[in-house]
């Protein structure tokens, strides 16, 4: 059975309801804005705002960056996976790698830009710092759509965009 | 896949406006710096990213934009960031970089701070 027939409505959650769409995009720079432009489609069909999506939008395509560069080292070989369900109250999307490299980063620091600035430390390490400030929830979970990589997973509400 | 993006270089009173449009990412790395070089070479003392054209920005592009302020901090360059949309302000200023580049809604409106 392939990981898109075995994952079902799994990926976001527990809630089978979910409408659910899966990509698969390869590990180059570029193509996270596949990833990035239907989840802001979905977002934008859902009834999301549009600095909520824009916010989702750069979500995405830095957490498929992310599984690109630090889960698959960027071998053209390996692919994303990006698995988003669209719930009556929330958009749940998940980002798979291959698991090429180490475990994920169990804290996520604010970026040292002095540090960048001085010359200490080279640029970048800004990305799972952004996700986590533009989505509700984002969080590396236990592995649950068969792929066998590092699952990471970002989920937005519709309550809170009532609030917003 | 090559992501997209122009580079345009051209000179204004006090600093030389570089206008990036379209995917600003570390796949432009090499022609920003390229650019940056002339631009830092030409004697106005101030280099201006303009970004109202910049359709796509992530971290990877503002880490470039970062190493270009460091080039430009110790060539004592003034560098100016200006025509960024609401949503890639609130980024600049979540990872912090608007602490250390001066940012502009327009570019007149940099270019009028030089003055």
């Amino acid at each position: 059975m392939e990981w898109w027939q075995r994952c079902g409505n799994q990926g976001a959650g527990d809630d089978v309801t979910g409408r659910t769409i899966e990509l698969k995009i390869p590990s180059e720079n570029g193509y996270e804005k596949m990833a990035m432009q239907i989840a802001g489609e979905l977002a934008q069909m859902m009834g999301f705002s549009s600095s909520r999506i824009e916010d989702l939008r750069t979500a995405v395509s830095e957490a498929c960056i992310n599984a690109m560069e630090h889960g698959n080292t960027f071998d053209s070989s390996t692919k994303v996976y990006v698995v988003m369900t669209a719930h009556d109250d929330r958009l749940a999307i998940d980002v798979v790698d291959e698991g090429r490299s180490g475990p994920p980063p169990t804290e996520v620091k604010a970026p040292d830009l002095e540090a960048q600035f001085e010359g200490l430390m080279a640029p970048g390490g800004m990305g799972l710092f952004v996700i986590k400030a533009l989505v509700d929830e984002a969080d590396f979970v236990e592995p649950d759509l068969g792929v066998g990589g590092t699952q990471f997973r970002m989920v937005i509400h519709l309550e809170s965009e009532a609030q917003s | 896949m090559s992501t997209s993006l122009q580079v345009e270089s051209r000179a204004a009173t006090g600093a030389t406006v570089i206008e990036l449009r379209g995917d600003v990412s570390a796949d432009g790395e090499a022609q920003v710096k390229e650019a940056y070089a002339a631009a830092a070479g030409d004697g106005r003392g101030a280099v201006l990213f303009e970004l109202s054209q910049a359709a796509y920005i992530n971290t990877s592009g503002i880490s470039v934009l970062i190493s270009v302020a460091m080039e430009a901090k110790k060539a004592g360059v003034r560098m100016l960031v200006a025509g960024a949309s609401p949503h890639y302000k609130k980024v600049f200023d979540l990872v912090r970089f608007s602490s250390f580049v001066a940012m502009f809604d327009t570019e007149a409106d940099a270019l009028a701070s030089l003055s």
